[in-house]
């Protein structure tokens, strides 16, 4: 059942036996597999069905650390969540990735990949992943496409694997499943402004929730799992004042810190010693018709004896400019065009335009033709490493509440304060370093790096993944987590938090198919506990 | 960024793109050594002759005299170069140049396998190629 919260009676107190809050990766997770169950389940959505400016700006915020994506542009605020326009990009996380490392601070998480395992297989499934295979070897063996192999075994491939773009939104694909459920109700255009614990401060008694249009109510509910993605879960905790002055679950001042992103940055230039370099198994391609995509990475023998972060290397060729312009020609995309147009068996739109677009460009259209079908082999002219860290866990990099900015709801915008260590950079020189080594041993061409130990700057293309973690990271020390390994918030007795916050480490992995691995988990947890309560 | 640091830049780029891993010229180049071996004495020589692109070497060269000025010196850069392929004067001029090729090669690879590298301007370079350039902007 979908019911538009805007219709809800001012100050009505609703029942229910699970609340979630977002219908997000995490949030629609969570209701798919607690809907097979005979509890009641309200999920409160802060969007509709679609996108909606209004309600996307209660998502705007200010940066005041590393620059970093506009906030209301780095998620979207309706059904679905921010897999309305995610990349697809999945990868399990390794055993590795939950150990304490030697000499990098507050790693380790308090559960290990076994526990999240079993769940894998069906996340993948309901991330749209249609290979369970991630074992490189196999990858290898059925690409055409080379992959490196340096011996010395410094440096590994990693395959990823890409949801296809046409089922990727998750708030189209399952809004059917999930609102046709009969225990589900999806109440939309339901913000939640705060939690409300009992006033001994153990127990969440009800959430208080606000349209746009001004009409305010609560829900009531035995259970509740906040599931409003990375940087809005802490935002949520920390606006939940009622009974804990700085915020539920914030006894130890760790709401909102340890944010974590994969930040990236092109490490540098390898200019390869032939211009036929073969590359392809670094670009998405499609290998038995899974699209795929493969990357270097430090071996883990590596990242232990140096005590690095994990990075992971992205080969993006840059072509001579000659094909590149081609590429952008408008002559040849106007041919391209009207010749799929035609064997649809209709006439292109704009016919004129793009036929004088032809004939007065007929000359750039053999290179066009050149580059675009022969893209895979064109003259590579250098290869950008683009490099992804798994950030060092750092306290000083988090969410805040703005002191002086509000949303339409009258409540406190977030800052962010996103900080990376030495240690990262530290990881991110020895790798391209590494790499050099590597391509030099193997002839396989010469490398000049953009980034050096003593810069005080990250480089200027520093960006994220749009992976948004750590903020109620986990751990069985109340005093190192906001949740223990059940994903529960420590003190209290019926609050859960889902999604990439409660990670302990930014992990070598995309974060998606973790975070539905881990709702999943985490609806077992719930299905087991409710049972026997 | 001044404007040297650019030039160098450029030239470096040049040099590794066009010639990648043959910054070592090619085996072909032979027949102009070949003749140009009656200059032995002069120090160096025929491993200056060994680089394809001499201006642009010359460019990185510079720089890594800069960043090691102990070694600008032909002769120490020569003899350390002959040294480290296991070689004295007289045995590479006796060396046919497709052979001191293959040597400078494997030992290049060698030098990226064991971290024998240097870096300038970014740029990570085996000691010998880089030492190979110093000599030939000394010359
Ligand atoms: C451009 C882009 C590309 C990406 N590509 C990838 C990729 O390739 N691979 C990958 O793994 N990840 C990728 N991501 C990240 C991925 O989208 C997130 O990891 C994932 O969506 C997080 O799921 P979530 O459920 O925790 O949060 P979200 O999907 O953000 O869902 C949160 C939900 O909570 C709702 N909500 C928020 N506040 C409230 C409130 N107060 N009350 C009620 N509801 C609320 C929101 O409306 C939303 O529906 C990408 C992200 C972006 C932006």
């Amino acid at each position: 059942m979908v019911i538009d919260a805007k219709t809800v009676p001012e100050n009505q107190s609703i029942e229910t036996d699970i609340c979630i809050i977002g219908a997000g990766a995490a949030g629609i997770a969570l209701a798919k597999a607690l809907s097979t169950t005979k509890h009641r389940i309200a999920i409160l959505e802060s969007g509709s069905f679609d996108f909606n400016q209004d309600t996307q700006s209660l998502y705007q915020g200010k940066n005041v650390g590393i620059p970093y994506f506009p906030l209301h542009a780095a998620r979207l605020r309706f059904f679905g969540g921010t897999t309305n326009h995610w990349g697809g990009y999945c990868d399990p996380f390794e055993d590795f990735d939950f150990v304490r490392r030697e000499g990098i601070p507050h790693t380790g998480w308090p559960i290990q990949k076994s526990d999240i395992d079993p769940y894998y297989s069906e996340a993948a499934d309901f991330c749209r992943i249609t290979t369970k295979e991630w074992k490189n070897a196999y990858w290898e063996e059925q690409d055409k496409s080379p992959a490196f192999h340096f011996e010395d075994q410094r440096v590994d491939n990693k395959i990823i694997q890409i949801t296809p773009s046409t089922s990727r939104h998750f708030g189209s694909i399952y809004r059917e499943a999930v609102t046709a459920a009969e225990n589900v109700t999806t109440y939309l255009n339901a913000n939640v402004t705060g939690i409300v614990s009992n006033e001994a401060g153990r127990q969440v008694s009800h959430v208080e929730v606000a349209t746009l249009e001004g009409n305010r109510f609560t829900v009531k509910s035995r259970q509740f799992i906040l599931a409003a993605g990375g940087i809005e879960n802490p935002r949520i905790l920390l606006l939940s004042t009622k009974r804990h002055r700085n915020g539920l679950g914030n006894q130890n001042d760790l709401v909102g810190r340890f944010f974590m992103e994969h930040p990236r940055f092109t490490a540098g230039r390898f200019y390869p010693a032939s211009n036929k370099i073969k590359l392809g198994f670094y670009s998405a391609h499609k290998v038995n018709n899974v699209q795929i995509k493969g990357h270097l990475v430090l071996a883990r023998k590596v990242l232990e004896a140096e005590q690095l972060v994990d990075v992971q290397m992205k080969l993006t060729p840059a072509y001579d400019q000659k094909y590149v312009d081609a590429l952008d020609a408008k002559s040849g995309n106007s041919l391209v065009y009207m010749m799929k147009s035609l064997s649809h068996g209709k006439a292109p739109d704009e016919f004129s335009k793009h036929l004088s677009r032809v004939v007065f460009d007929i000359e750039n259209l053999p290179t066009f033709a050149y580059s675009k079908y022969f893209k895979d082999s064109l003259p590579v002219h250098h290869v950008e490493l683009v490099t992804r860290l798994d950030a060092v866990p750092n306290p000083d990099s988090r969410v805040l509440l703005s002191a002086s900015e509000r949303d339409q709801l009258g409540q406190p915008r977030v800052e962010l304060d996103w900080r990376l260590s030495d240690l990262d950079r530290r990881s991110a020189v020895r790798a391209a370093e590494i790499m050099a080594e590597e391509f030099g041993q193997n002839g396989l061409g010469r490398l000049q790096m953009n980034i050096s130990e003593s810069d005080r700057e990250w480089p200027a293309d520093t960006a994220g993944g749009f992976h948004h973690m750590g903020t109620t990271r986990m751990s069985d020390d109340p005093k190192q987590g906001v949740v223990d390994k059940d994903c529960k918030v420590h003190g209290i007795a019926n609050l859960y938090v889902a999604g990439s916050s409660v990670f302990t480490t930014a992990g070598s992995g995309s974060p998606t198919l973790t975070i539905v691995a881990l709702a999943l988990r985490l609806a077992d947890h719930l299905k087991k506990g409710m049972a026997s309560s | 960024m001044n404007d040297s640091v650019i030039d160098r830049r450029k030239f470096i780029s040049n040099l590794l793109c066009l010639g990648g891993i043959a910054i070592l010229a090619s085996p072909q180049r032979s027949l102009a050594w070949a003749s140009e071996r009656a200059g032995l004495n002069r120090p160096g020589l025929p491993l200056t002759q060994l680089i394809r692109q001499q201006d642009s070497a010359r460019v990185i060269g510079q720089a890594y005299l800069e960043a090691v000025p102990e070694e600008g010196n032909a002769l120490l850069l020569s003899d350390t170069i002959l040294g480290s392929l296991s070689l004295d004067a007289d045995h590479a001029a006796a060396l046919a140049p497709e052979a001191l090729h293959q040597r400078l090669r494997e030992r290049v690879r060698e030098d990226f396998r064991d971290s024998r590298t240097v870096k300038l301007d970014g740029w990570i370079l085996s000691r010998t190629e880089a030492r190979l350039m110093a000599l030939i902007a000394l010359s």
